[in-house]
């Protein structure tokens, strides 16, 4: 209140104050904003129209800046490829359980933490800060994985991503922001902690939640090198690993076939030059039209983040 | 909020609920990606008794022809036959082969939970090697004495002796079968095809240029290419597209250079190093003129596939190094084109010019039988079936009558000359095009007489003028040297990263002028000190074993 009645106080006495720098520099700034935006927007513009654009005008790479011909033929084959769907529906199961159990995992390993009467509290913090910097490798990790029984299975990409130690830590962070006089009233009512974790703490904690949330379906739907080592059943395949065999087939080193085969992977890389957008476009759509609703929770995970006392 | 609270967690929970049970079907499967199930129990005609095995591989990358719709195929059906006759069960775990080099990796380095036979050949040597040395792959010859019907060694012995050279280990041993390929012209002449200096044939005759002699009538062709606007666009854009890092453009090899930094002359079974070869300085001279004359697209050095690609797109590729007989570049050019594959040309007075051809022979790709193989017998009985004559011929040809026939002298030929999606369509795919290199290793008696049979006149007067010339280097100069031992294969590799970084830096920048011949002598002592002349001699050793072999 003081500060704002002291601001108001000056821009009355000044009212020119306010009008920071000239116009000059608005421009330029405006200008600077907008080219940057365009920097950042131009890939994705550029894939969207090679992805419409005709394939001998896409091998040519004659596509700057509008399509090229007009040819939807790709995306009537993605549309038509059940492998795709397959693809499509896995990754939204993985999204769908991975992303709820990790807000569980992230409510139920964060809560405890924030409990002042737990013993060695600073020394479980501490603990589990160590996996968060430092991990098994690859080879241990596929030990692991294939000695539970999940190699080549759905669970095989779920479980292992189902903690993550930064989620932990972000909503322990946020947890220790509520008044502990709310705690301790649910407690004098009569609380137990579970009660006082799901009827008090999570109603409130919304906005974590919703940041965790967003950061799994993101990180998930982008994830294919899980599926790459654990997942050697193509009808288990996420969409991102759908792409990733679309973009590594084409790139076959031609010098290493002989003349029969090199035929072949000719006709391949030629259908695929063009196919490769159309199935980028395709796959990252749906996270592309959530990004405006939730955009502003991202800006809160930020901010989140940056304190971890 | 609360309205969509209620059916959101429903929708979460069923997803929840789906997930679960489709992970246990995916469990239930097994390590099954693509498996197949049959009755137990012995096979009633022959009376033999069941051998089961697990094989793992990668899935074939054809697009049309598919391994999981192998039952549609008359081909299945006959190698099927052949392999219930053998009294075998397989159980097939084929992995995307894209993914394949990961999952193959991770399990090999893991080394628990081993299928019986595996391909490897996405491993490179020194980890088979040491696979080996761990007993997790099994030495076969003992095996094959044992167990094996004679088809194996016949195979090796008698119909591909070039086989055994390339496969038998240091120790004597060896850990894997391989795709073994042999082709011929009128029965039994080694047939191979070369890789040549393509030259647009319609430009040369829209310009009425006569078809160069010499490097110096072809440099000034193409030349002439840009002056005179080929492709009539207005641009003088008409360009060589040639990658001078490598030996491996078939220009090296008309002034006599070998086609890699080390390379085997197989003629005089001896290994050269083009730096060391008389024509060398000749060589970069002539690629500077190129340069200078900027009739080679200095853009397109290290450039990858795609971007060549747009160049071809866009009518501008003048020349280029490609097989002579192929056919699939000419499709893509915009408003159509013809190339003309080139003899070896003169270029330096004393030096007779040398093709650069690809053996008739080839063995490539591994497979192996690993620790955890139960019935070794019945896994040498599934080899034993696969170097067949019968399985040659399904594999390489298919089956007579539906997808080859017999010319008029006995040769074999394709029939169906259409697209893949349309042999998929009439179900009548070769076993190369349904199962190859997967688990199936690949044995094929290719000719020549098919490869001619659609293809214009200039290219088959072409092959056949190379059928038998003399000199040559070849493409794949690794097919002649045996497999190196653990010392020499950790000196290779040692010697290698620097070596060829410095050889590919040295040849790009003396062929544009970048650095200067005068200074020879320098960059020799620094290649020396890289290793040259120590390669040079592991590669005469690997050769010289190679020929030991028999």
């Amino acid at each position: 209140m003081v500060r704002g009645s002291t601001m108001a106080a000056s821009v009355r006495r000044n009212p020119n104050k306010i009008k920071q720098g000239s116009v000059a520099v608005d421009i330029v700034l405006y200008a600077l904003a907008l080219f940057i935006c365009l920097i950042t927007l131009y890939p994705f513009y550029l894939v969207v129209i090679m992805s419409i654009s005709s394939p001998t005008e896409v091998a040519a790479m004659n596509v700057f800046w509008y399509p090229k011909g007009f040819f939807l033929d790709s995306y009537k084959l993605i549309v038509s490829d059940t492998k795709m769907w397959w693809a499509y529906s896995n990754t939204l199961i993985y999204v769908a359980a991975g992303t709820l159990l990790n807000c569980l995992t992230a409510v139920l390993g964060a809560y405890p933490l924030t409990v002042r009467t737990l013993k060695g509290r600073k020394w479980l913090v501490a603990f589990l800060l160590i996996p968060m910097y430092f991990g098994g490798g690859l080879i241990p990790s596929y030990l692991l994985v294939n000695k539970l029984g999940l190699y080549n299975t759905m669970f095989a990409v779920i479980i292992p991503g189902m903690v993550s130690i930064w989620n932990i830590i972000l909503v322990r962070t946020f947890f220790t922001t509520i008044p502990d006089g709310l705690k301790e009233s649910a407690f004098i009512d009569g609380a137990s902690h579970l009660q006082l974790l799901f009827r008090v703490i999570l109603p409130i904690s919304k906005p974590i939640l919703a940041v965790i949330a967003i950061y799994s379906v993101v990180g998930i739907w982008n994830s294919w090198f899980d599926a790459l080592v654990y997942l050697p059943n193509e009808k288990l395949h996420p969409l991102q690993m759908y792409l990733y065999r679309v973009v590594v087939q084409q790139s076959v080193d031609l010098k290493m076939l002989s003349l029969e085969d090199t035929k072949n992977a000719v006709a391949n890389m030629l259908s695929n030059i063009q196919l490769k957008y159309a199935i980028i476009v395709f796959t990252t759509l749906p996270v592309i039209f959530t990004y405006p609703f939730f955009q502003k929770y991202f800006i809160k995970g930020a901010l989140l983040g940056s304190l971890k006392e | 909020m609360k309205k969509w609270k209620k059916p959101f967690v429903s929708a979460m929970m069923a997803m929840v609920l789906i997930a679960s049970v489709t992970a246990c079907n995916g469990g239930s499967n097994g390590s099954g990606a693509d498996s197949k199930k049959e009755e137990a129990g012995g096979n009633p005609e022959t009376g033999q008794k069941t051998g089961k095995l697990r094989l793992l591989g990668p899935a074939g990358s054809n697009k049309y022809i598919k391994f999981e719709d192998r039952e549609k195929y008359p081909v299945w059906k006959e190698v099927d036959k052949m392999l219930t006759d053998a009294g075998l069960q397989l159980d097939y775990e084929l992995v995307p082969a894209e993914q394949y080099k990961v999952t193959i990796q991770t399990r090999m380095a893991s080394g628990s939970s081993l299928p019986d036979i595996v391909n490897i050949s996405a491993l490179d040597n020194t980890t088979v090697l040491n696979l080996a040395k761990q007993g997790v792959l099994l030495d076969l010859n003992p095996l094959i004495e044992k167990y094996s019907n004679g088809n194996i060694k016949k195979m090796y012995n008698e119909e591909m002796p070039f086989a055994k050279k390339s496969t038998t280990s240091p120790d004597g041993n060896m850990y894997w079968f391989s795709n073994l390929h042999k082709k011929t012209y009128q029965g039994n002449i080694p047939a191979p095809v070369s890789l040549t200096m393509l030259l647009r044939k319609d430009w040369l005759d829209k310009l009425n240029l006569p078809v160069p002699k010499t490097a110096e009538e072809y440099s000034q062709t193409l030349k002439a290419f840009r002056e005179k606007d080929a492709n009539g666009n207005g641009k003088q854009d008409e360009v060589l597209v040639y990658d001078p890092s490598a030996f491996n453009g078939a220009i090296a090899q008309w002034f006599g250079l070998g086609t890699d930094i080390t390379a085997v002359d197989v003629e005089n079974k001896k290994v050269v190093s083009p730096w060391y070869q008389d024509g060398i300085k000749d060589y970069f001279r002539y690629l500077q003129q190129l340069v200078k004359e900027g009739v080679l697209d200095t853009s397109l050095i290290g450039a990858t596939g795609e971007q060549k690609q747009q160049k071809m797109t866009e009518n501008q590729v003048a020349s280029l190094t490609d097989y002579n007989l192929e056919t699939y570049q000419e499709p893509t050019i915009n408003g159509g084109g013809e190339f003309l594959p080139l003899m070896p040309l003169q270029a330096v007075d004393n030096i007779t010019p040398a093709a650069q051809l690809e053996p008739p022979f080839l063995v490539w790709q591994k497979y192996a039988i690993t620790k955890d193989c139960k019935d070794v017998e019945a896994a040498i009985k599934f080899f034993d079936t696969i170097y067949s004559e019968k399985y040659a011929d399904l594999l390489y040809w298919g089956i007579e009558g539906q997808t080859y026939k017999k010319d008029a002298n006995g040769a074999k030929v394709y029939i169906n000359n259409v697209s893949e999606e349309e042999l998929a369509k009439m179900g009548q795919a070769t076993g190369r095009q349904l199962f190859g290199d997967t688990v199936f290793p690949r044995v094929q008696f290719a000719n020549l007489e098919f490869e001619l049979i659609d293809k214009p006149q200039h290219k088959i007067d072409n092959e056949l003028n190379i059928l038998n010339y003399k000199p040559y280097f070849v493409n794949m100069n690794d097919m002649y040297l045996a497999i190196p031992d653990d010392q020499q294969l950790e000196k290779k590799t040692k010697i290698l990263t620097n070596l060829t970084t410095y050889s590919q830096e040295l040849a790009t920048k003396l062929a544009l002028g970048q650095k200067s011949l005068d200074n020879w002598d320098q960059y020799i002592s620094e290649l020396k000190k890289l290793g040259l002349d120590d390669l040079i001699e592991i590669n005469q050793q690997l050769l010289d074993r190679y020929n030991s072999i028999q």
